[in-house]
């Protein structure tokens, strides 16, 4: 084992560690906390890549398939019975953190800048992004379900305070309320989850203990496995804005841009998926469950594609876009995990789906961060305005940001050699794979070729919208480009997205890394298995999503290129149904304000009625009664001794007869 | 040894030397802050000297008080691992209340002795042994109160102050009955033993008295203390009491005195009577999880911050309830085998909402105070000008509905554990709580202290809490913290104890 792994607890703990110092400093002294923020999240940066470093050069023997665990107690229930926390260290948790905290750091330094503005208000934002950062890394480093949904929880509070952090907007306001509250909805079926898990399992969510084969064999045959499985991706659902709870991360946008890039690029909505790619071994036994992952990621990814056509958003593009990624993330590790489920155990001996959906998870992450800090760059030169509409022609004014926008875009459309190609191709070439086992895949397979062409155009609409044509800011805006502070990331970011994929020699070179079934001799080699760098070039399928991408990109530049300031599709002046539709999101917000309103506050509005009219009605009855019959009783009381003697005379009487009436009926 | 003497004995004797002081608010605070800190720095004391390898009771003190033969009356408390959490949190909340009420001006000694006194009361009824005792400290408890919301509570006092104590005092009257029927039953099926009113002495044998005796006593027990706690449909008058009793006193309503109708359930009810615990089962079950649902979807309907908040406890006394409903799933009153699990996670659920709930009142004391209305319409904005009160209104919100890392999420997670364990896949409807009380919350922040200011409250002259209103609640935070960090630390002495209290009675039936 390498010595290194001892002190990777440190991944997570440093910024939560900043988290703290930051709290302690005084609000006068902003500069301070950026510095701590930055300095956490590069510790945790470096420490990770050192051991991603190590750990791939040293052909991860130091760490297959479990490489380091340590465990503290937090609450023993019985003898058998028990949470703990701890860490827990293989290659997707080294892949993810090394993902993780070196992305969130660019987006902290990016922060320096993007916020400078905010005078004493730095320290709130710093401090609290750095315990995000902390927690979204403790919650791919623990080693247990248990100390997963802590974390899970405490990713959601980030959010919360990072998405309300201008709160004395009522849209922020409003806006954190909803991502706390949409996405705890579905952590309550995740919650569920491992409570089920922690009462069948043998009472343990350790991983370790849970992943055996005789645990899950065990659990498959006391009916649970589908139900737990299906709950926890309710709680993915929720983090990782699946339909149909991926609304609020359309209303994130609400949060400073570098929260967003945070959000949707490094941090939490990976955490669903990386949920679902941790419980493999359970997900690769449980079809149903599979197939539900595939097919509802599949349909996100075409169906928040659509609504990225409609809106002038750039945020919100960008939005729409990760809800969509995210999707063919899913779409793969669902495809993945059935085909596996399908075959007899141990006959698989690598799963594509599994490493394509990491795969792209990763490429997401830097991609996506690279867009929305370049779309923050943007804003940030223009003065703040995230219209589209009154953007154009900053191309030649914002050099850097445009060149760097477009080796993102490229990448999220697919185009090759950039990362994204080749991991989106993966995902649909896994989806393509399962095909041979339901024909549902042909379907999931269908949904994502469709989102793909969208993809390709929502992003270039975007991409020249922005920096393509004449400019249509007023003319009194000063436009510059961002200072290098923020620049710095964007080109980091840039050069990676195009090294990411050819570095690691595509899905196949990653797979050597990060692949399932984990096998014990790290020798067998995955490369082999799925015919190198290019053996997708090998396959028809991809020459047809490789087309779309490209006919994506004309037909963007043919409606929204080209210059055409004055056109209907750049001013919006569209009357189609249709697209109206697409603007309102498939009138999703108005259902979700609908459902809170009539479930949440119809429903506590009747029994606040029931409640003060009827159960406190009863109450306040049962004292009226009282008072009012002690107050006619109190009328007897007339003081005549006449009228007492009479009731005395009466109550003898009555007494008497009924001693002597009782015995005769044999009372 | 003396030490929970002196716990009881130092408010009483403070509650005397009050009311025979002048009304100086100076001195008066000062005392009030001696005879409360003393018996918490015994407590911390306590903490530190308890023997956590030994299930049964500690510091143990029994003094006969009357004796014929008939009668014989005894003196005795102690404190066991179940008792531990609820004594510390009794004598931590009752000093952290006097100095929230640091300025309380009108007739501020009686105020301060009343306090006091409740302090003493629930003290008694935690570490009493014996049954006599236990309902005298019971009664107690409720004068003070009383007079707490009459004198010193806010628009519907009377109202509410009546109807605090006729409603509990009639459900103990009950409970009282309940006593005497245990005391006499006792007597007459082993006349060889001498009457007793010993809590543990009865417990050994009750087990034993027949169903039908059970199942009655039982009811009467139950309908005392669920009463107090306060369960659906005897709730009604919980949130009146709460919503008009100053902070201080609305803090140890719901810190302390909800908590002694679970304790009674815990402590006596389904021990002494475990047939008619099993009985009523689905009866306990359903008014828990009613209780649970109901509260905190009747809490989202407030307009008034502090309804809200007491509203709210109705919903996690309910988890308290589903907690030992789980435990009496797994009880067998043949052979006297329970799994005291959901017991100890009961007990856990009222020591965290306890430290929790008292946050919770203190913010809506603040802002009442500072802002001038507790009517969340028309507040909004306070973040801005109050954000240390803000920061601590957020915590204890958070804390309440369940954040990982506070110890209301240790808690409750144990809930759905014990309630999965007994009744598998019908967790799905309690855990149901999860949404609606992160929804209440976040939408009463939201409306609170986010947001754009309001334009009905008078913003010039808001200043931020003061010290004596923000330090407690940091104190009761870090504690909330400390615990979810570490919980075992208190769940390990009551899961031990709760196991041993318990075997009593398996020992009754062998």
């Amino acid at each position: 084992m390498d010595p290194l792994l001892q002190y990777s607890s440190l991944i997570a703990l440093s910024p939560i560690i900043a988290f703290a110092l930051i709290s302690m400093v005084p609000s006068s002294r902003p500069r301070l906390t950026e510095w701590i923020a930055v300095i956490g999240v590069a510790v945790s940066a470096a420490l990770s890549l050192l051991i991603l470093a190590i750990e791939f050069f040293g052909n991860g023997s130091g760490i297959s398939p479990v490489a380091y665990q340590q465990q503290i107690p937090f609450l023993r229930f019985s003898a058998g019975a028990a949470v703990t926390l701890g860490i827990y260290v293989d290659w997707l948790t080294v892949v993810m953190t090394a993902v993780v905290s070196s992305v969130s750091l660019l987006i902290v330094i990016y922060s320096v800048g993007y916020m400078h503005a905010e005078g004493a208000r730095r320290k709130r934002y710093f401090g609290v992004i750095s315990m995000f950062v902390g927690v979204m890394l403790g919650l791919i480093m623990a080693n247990n379900l248990f100390e997963l949904y802590i974390f899970w929880e405490l990713v959601g509070l980030g959010s919360y305070l990072l998405i309300g952090f201008w709160y004395e907007k009522p849209s922020a306001a409003k806006a954190a309320k909803k991502a706390f509250v949409v996405t705890r909805f579905g952590d309550m079926f995740l919650l569920f989850g491992i409570v089920l898990l922690l009462s069948v399992a043998d009472h343990t969510v350790m991983y370790q203990a849970l992943f055996q084969p005789s645990s899950v064999t065990a659990l498959k045959s006391s009916g649970f496995l589908t139900l737990a499985t299906l709950a926890m991706f309710g709680g993915a659902m929720g983090k990782s804005a699946q339909f149909p709870l991926q609304d609020w991360l359309v209303d994130a946008m609400e949060g400073p841009t570098p929260v967003s890039a945070m959000i949707h690029g490094a941090t939490m909505v990976n955490a669903g998926v990386y949920l679902v790619a941790r419980m493999y071994p359970l997900y690769s036994q449980a079809p149903i469950s599979a197939l539900f992952v595939s097919f509802i990621g599949a349909f996100t990814a075409m169906f928040a594609a659509t609504m990225a056509l409609g809106t002038f958003d750039i945020k919100r593009v960008l939005a729409f876009s990760t809800i969509s990624q995210l999707g063919y993330m899913f779409m793969a590790l669902g495809a993945g995990a059935y085909v596996l489920s399908r075959q007899p155990i141990g006959a698989a001996s690598y799963s594509l789906g599994y490493s394509a959906g990491i795969f792209h998870l990763m490429n997401q992450a830097i991609f996506k961060a690279l867009l929305f800090l370049a779309a923050g760059s943007v804003m940030h030169s223009l003065g703040g305005t995230q219209d589209m509409r009154e953007m154009g022609g900053l191309r030649s004014k914002l050099r850097i940001t445009s060149v760097t926008m477009l080796f993102g875009s490229l990448s999220l459309a697919g185009i090759i050699p950039f990362s994204g190609f080749f991991s989106k191709d993966a995902a649909l070439e896994a989806a393509l794979g399962g095909t041979a086992y339901s024909p549902v895949f042909l379907l999931i397979w269908l949904f994502g070729i469709v989102g793909a062409l969208l993809t390709a155009v929502y992003i270039f609409r975007l991409w020249f919208m922005t920096f393509a044509g004449k400019p249509r800011y007023p003319p009194e805006v000063h436009v510059h480009e961002s200072p290098p502070v923020m620049v710095l990331p964007l080109i980091v970011l840039a050069v990676l997205t195009l090294v990411a994929g050819v570095a690691v020699l595509g899905v196949a070179g990653f797979a050597m890394a990060v692949h399932y079934p984990a096998v014990l001799s790290p020798h067998v080699s995955p490369y082999a298995q799925f015919n190198g760098a290019l053996g997708l070039l090998g396959d028809p399928a991809t020459y047809l999503s490789l087309f779309l991408a490209f006919a994506g990109v004309g037909i963007s530049y043919s409606v929204w290129g080209r210059g055409r300031s004055g056109s209907k599709a750049v001013s919006g002046a569209i009357t189609s149904r249709v697209y109206s539709v697409l603007v309102e999101r498939y009138y999703f917000p108005q259902m979700y304000d609908k459902l809170g309103i009539w479930i949440g506050y119809g429903v506590a509005r009747g029994l606040d009625f029931f409640d003060s009219k009827v159960v406190d009605g009863i109450v306040n009855g049962v004292g009226r009664f009282f008072i009012f019959s002690s107050e006619n009783i109190r009328r007897s009381e007339t003081g005549y001794v006449q009228q007492y003697a009479g009731a005395i005379v009466l109550g003898i009487v009555v007494i008497a007869v009924l001693l002597i009436l009782l015995p005769m009926m044999g009372v | 040894m003396l030490l929970i003497s002196l716990m009881i004995l130092l408010p009483v004797v403070g509650f005397a030397l009050l009311l025979a002081m002048r009304s100086d608010l100076a001195r008066n605070r000062l005392t009030a802050a001696l005879f409360s800190g003393v018996p918490l720095a015994l407590s911390a004391y306590m903490l530190i000297a308890f023997n956590y390898g030994n299930p049964g009771y500690q510091f143990t003190e029994h003094y006969t008080w009357i004796s014929t033969s008939y009668f014989t009356i005894s003196y005795a408390v102690g404190v066991d691992g179940i008792a531990l959490p609820m004594v510390f949190l009794t004598s931590l909340v009752s000093f952290l209340v006097v100095i929230f009420s640091w300025d309380v001006k009108h007739r501020c000694n009686q105020y301060f002795g009343m306090l006091l006194l409740v302090e003493a009361g629930v003290m008694g009824v935690f570490t009493t042994t014996n049954y006599f005792i236990f309902y005298i400290f019971w009664e107690i408890v409720l004068v003070p109160m009383y007079f707490i919301i009459l004198i010193w509570g806010s628009q519907r006092r009377v109202y509410s102050a009546t109807k605090f104590f006729i409603y509990t005092h009639a459900s103990s009257l009950v409970m009282l009955l309940s006593f005497f029927a245990l005391y006499f039953e006792y007597h007459s099926l082993f006349p060889s033993r001498p009457f007793t009113f010993s809590i543990t002495k009865i417990s050994q044998v009750s087990p034993l008295f027949p169903a039908l005796f059970q199942e009655i006593v039982f009811l009467g027990l139950f309908f005392g203390f669920i009463v107090k706690m306060p369960v659906f449909p005897f709730h009604t008058w919980l949130p009146d009491a709460h919503t008009d009793a100053p902070t201080g006193g609305s803090v140890m309503l719901a810190s302390l005195l909800l908590k002694m109708g679970s304790y009674g359930i815990i402590r006596i009810a389904v021990p002494a009577l475990p047939y008619g615990a099993k009985y009523f089962e689905y009866v306990i079950l359903v008014l828990a999880v009613i209780s649970i649902l109901y509260g905190a979807w009747v809490s989202m309907a407030q307009r008034d911050m502090k309804r809200m908040i007491a509203n709210s406890s109705i919903s996690h006394m309910g988890l308290v309830l589903l907690a030992i409903a789980a435990a009496v799933f797994t009880l067998n009153p043949k052979t006297g085998y329970i799994n005291t699990l959901g017991i100890s996670v009961a007990d856990f659920q009222m020591f965290a909402h306890g430290l929790i709930t008292a946050v919770l009142f203190m913010s809506a004391g603040v802002v009442q105070h500072h802002a001038g209305t507790r009517d969340m319409k028309s507040l909004g904005g306070l973040a801005r000008k109050m954000p240390t009160l803000a920061t601590m209104m957020m915590a204890g919100f958070l804390a309440s509905l369940g954040m990982p890392g506070m110890i209301g999420f240790a808690a409750e997670f144990s809930v759905f554990y014990v309630t999965f364990l007994s009744f598998g896949l019908l967790l799905i409807i309690p855990i149901l709580t999860v949404v609606i009380t992160a929804g209440y919350y976040l939408w009463s922040m939201q409306r609170t202290i986010f947001g754009a200011d309001s334009g009905s409250v008078d913003f010039s002259g808001i200043h931020d809490s003061e010290w004596f209103e923000w330090i407690p609640m940091l104190v009761l935070i870090l504690i909330i913290v400390a615990f979810g960090i570490a919980p075992w630390l208190m769940f390990n002495p009551i899961n031990i104890a709760a196991a041993h209290y318990y075997s009593s009675m398996a020992g009754a039936l062998r």
